[in-house]
C-alpha cells in the first residue's frame, strides 16, 4: 500500500449520473487503515454503485476514487489484488465444484494462504466436492466470503452479503468476518440493511441517502448523542421551532416526538423553556432507530 | 500461469459449443465415409472414390463449421454476461488484457484447428491418393476460399457483438447474418443495378479486412469497457 496515505478508502466529489439522475452525488468519503465502515441507507441510495466504483466496475462520472492508495478507476486490476469482495447477488460459476472455485482463485492471487482457506473450509463446513449450483444460497454466500478472505486481503468490501440468509446461517457469516477483523485488522467496508449487523460490527458509520452522503461518524457517537424526545404539551399547543440537530419529528394531539442528534441537557432546557410541557421523556435509540428516523426526516424536509 | 487457469475456464465454459463443434465438424465426414462405403459397393468403385469423399466431405464440414466459429466467437463474452459470472471475474484480478487473451486463444484456436482439418481433407491427403480429377479441382478451388472468408467476416462480426451484447445467441446470429447481407447486398448492386465488378473478388474485399477489422474493434472495446 502507498504508505503516504492513512485512508484505506478516499474519495472526493465521486459521482454516478445516470442521464440526467444523480445515482451518486459529491461522495467524499474517508475510511482510515484498520477501521470496519459501515455503509447504509435505503434501497436505491447509491451504495452499491458507490462500491462498484471503489472496485472499477462502474465508470464514474467525475471526482476521485483512491482505494489503499491506487485510483479505483486507472489501476483497478492493482487494487483487486488486495481487495476481497462479497457482493449481495453470488455469481460464482454455477458449474464449478467448490474445489474447483477455490483453486480457481487460488491461481489468480499470489497471497492466497492455504491455511486460512482449510480453516474456512472447515469452519463453513463446506463440501469441496459439491458443485456450486447445488450448494444452498447460505452456503454460497459462505464460499463467497472465504474466496474474498483466503487470500488476506487490505481491504474486505462487504456489499449486502447476509441480505436473504437465515439468521443462523448470518450468524456463521458474521463470524467468519469478525474473526478476519479480529486476527488481521483488515479494513471492512460492510454495507447492509441489517443493521443490527452493522452496530455490531462497524466503528464508524456512514448514512447515504439519494446518493449523498448525509451522515459519517462513529457508530458511538451516532447512537449515544441520538435521541428521541416525547413532550406532552398543554392542550391548545402547537410545535414551533424545534431544538437544534432534530433530524424527524411529529406531533399528534398534544404528543410530540422528535429525534435529535447532539442532544444534550440543553435540548431539555429549550423546550422547557420554549413550550408549556405537561410531561418529557427521553428514550434510548438503536441504530436502526437512527436510521429510519434520519431518513424519514430526510424524505419529509424534501 | 493467469492465462492457463483462465483457459481452464474458458474451456468449461464454452464446453456445450465446443461439442457442438466437433459433431458439426466430424459429422458430415462421417455421413460421407459411410454414403461412400455405400456407393463404392453399390456402383463398384465406378463414380465415387475416397478423393471425393474427402475434398466434398471436408468442404462440406468447413462450410457447416461456419456455425460452430460463429457459436464459439458469439459465447465467448456474452455467455458469461448472460449467467452473470462476468461479474464475479469482474472483481477478481485478472486483466481485461488477459481476459480476452484466453478468449482470443480459444475461439480462434479451435477456429484454426477447423481449418486445418478441413486443409489436411481437402489439400493434404487427396494428392497422395493419386491424380485428383478436374472436377474437384474446380470444386474445392470454387468453394474453399469462399468459406474462408466467410469464416473471417463471420468471426469478428460475432466477436464484436459478444463484447457488447449479454446473449450469446444473438451475438452467433449477427456473426452467421452479416456474411449474408454483405453478399446479398453486393448481389443486388450487381443484379439489380447492374454494376460490372467480379462479385467474388468484391466479396472477399467486403469480407477479410472488415472482418480483421471488427475483431480488432471489439478487442479493444472489451479492453477499454469498465463494467463486466
Amino acid at each position: 500500500m502507498n504508505d503516504s496515505t492513512p485512508f484505506a478508502v478516499e474519495t472526493a466529489g465521486l459521482t454516478k449520473l445516470y442521464g440526467d439522475k444523480a445515482a451518486v452525488e459529491d461522495l467524499c468519503l474517508q475510511i482510515p487503515v484498520g477501521s470496519t465502515f459501515g455503509f447504509i441507507g435505503p434501497n436505491g441510495a447509491g451504495k452499491s454503485t458507490t462500491i462498484k466504483m471503489l472496485m472499477g466496475m462502474v465508470r464514474r462520472s467525475s471526482g476521485t476514487a483512491m482505494v489503499l492508495g491506487h485510483d479505483a478507476a486507472n489501476r483497478a486490476e492493482a487494487v483487486k489484488h488486495r481487495v476481497g469482495y462479497v457482493p449481495e447477488l453470488h455469481y460464482i460459476y454455477r458449474w464449478m465444484r467448490v474445489g474447483e472455485a477455490v483453486a480457481f482463485c487460488r491461481a489468480l492471487y499470489p497471497t492466497w494462504n492455504d491455511g486460512v482457506c482449510r480453516e474456512l473450509i472447515n469452519l463453513f463446513d463446506l463440501d469441496v466436492n459439491k458443485k456450486v449450483k447445488h450448494l444452498s444460497k447460505g452456503m454460497v454466500a459462505k464460499l463467497a466470503l472465504l474466496l474474498a478472505i483466503a487470500h488476506e486481503p487490505e481491504l474486505l468490501i462487504l456489499d449486502e452479503p447476509t441480505s436473504g440468509l437465515d439468521p443462523l446461517i448470518r450468524e456463521e457469516f458474521l463470524d467468519g468476518v469478525l474473526r478476519t477483523i479480529c486476527e488481521r485488522s483488515q479494513t471492512v467496508l460492510f454495507s447492509s440493511h441489517t443493521l443490527s449487523d452493522v452496530q455490531r460490527l462497524a466503528d464508524t458509520v456512514g448514512i447515504i441517502n439519494e446518493g449523498r452522503l448525509i451522515s459519517h461518524c462513529s457508530t458511538d457517537e451516532l447512537i449515544t448523542g441520538t435521541k428521541r424526545i416525547r413532550a406532552v404539551l398543554h392542550d391548545g399547543c402547537t410545535p414551533g421551532e424545534s431544538p437544534d440537530g432534530t433530524v424527524w419529528q411529529r406531533f399528534q394531539r398534544r404528543e410530540w416526538l422528535l429525534t435529535v442528534r447532539g442532544f444534550s441537557q440543553n435540548t431539555l432546557a429549550f423546550l422547557k423553556e420554549k413550550y408549556p410541557v405537561d410531561n418529557i421523556e427521553v428514550m434510548d435509540l438503536g441504530l436502526e432507530d437512527v436510521f429510519k428516523d434520519v431518513i424519514r426526516g430526510r424524505r419529509a424536509s424534501a | 500461469m493467469m492465462v492457463r487457469t483462465l483457459l481452464w475456464k474458458d474451456f468449461h465454459v464454452n464446453r456445450l459449443a465446443l461439442i457442438i463443434g466437433l459433431v458439426l465438424l466430424v459429422g458430415p465426414m462421417g455421413v460421407g465415409g459411410i454414403i461412400n462405403v455405400y456407393a463404392d459397393w453399390r456402383y463398384d468403385k465406378l463414380v465415387w472414390g475416397w478423393q471425393r469423399f474427402l475434398i466434398s466431405g471436408g468442404v462440406t464440414t468447413l462450410g457447416i463449421s461456419l456455425l460452430s466459429i460463429a457459436i464459439l466467437a458469439g459465447n465467448a463474452v456474452a455467455a458469461e454476461r448472460m449467467d452473470r459470472s462476468a461479474e464475479f471475474l469482474a472483481y477478481l484480478p485478472p486483466s481485461r488484457l488477459s481476459i480476452i487473451t484466453s478468449k482470443i486463444i480459444l475461439a480462434l484456436g479451435c477456429s484454426a484447428l477447423v481449418w486445418l482439418f478441413g486443409t489436411v481433407a481437402v489439400y493434404v491427403i487427396p494428392p497422395l491418393l493419386g491424380e485428383i480429377p478436374e472436377h474437384l479441382v474446380r470444386f474445392r478451388g470454387d468453394a474453399f476460399p469462399i468459406f474462408s472468408f466467410t469464416a473471417i467476416l463471420l468471426f469478428g462480426a460475432a466477436w464484436l457483438a459478444t463484447t457488447f451484447l449479454d446473449s450469446p445467441t444473438i451475438a452467433a446470429a449477427i456473426g452467421i447474418a452479416t456474411p449474408i447481407l454483405v453478399f446479398a447486398l453486393l448481389a443486388v448492386l450487381k443484379y439489380h443495378f447492374a454494376y460490372e465488378f467480379n462479385i467474388y473478388l468484391w466479396y472477399r474485399r467486403c469480407a477479410v479486412i472488415p472482418g480483421i477489422l471488427l475483431f480488432f474493434v471489439g478487442t479493444v472495446y472489451f479492453i477499454r469497457r469498465t463494467e463486466p
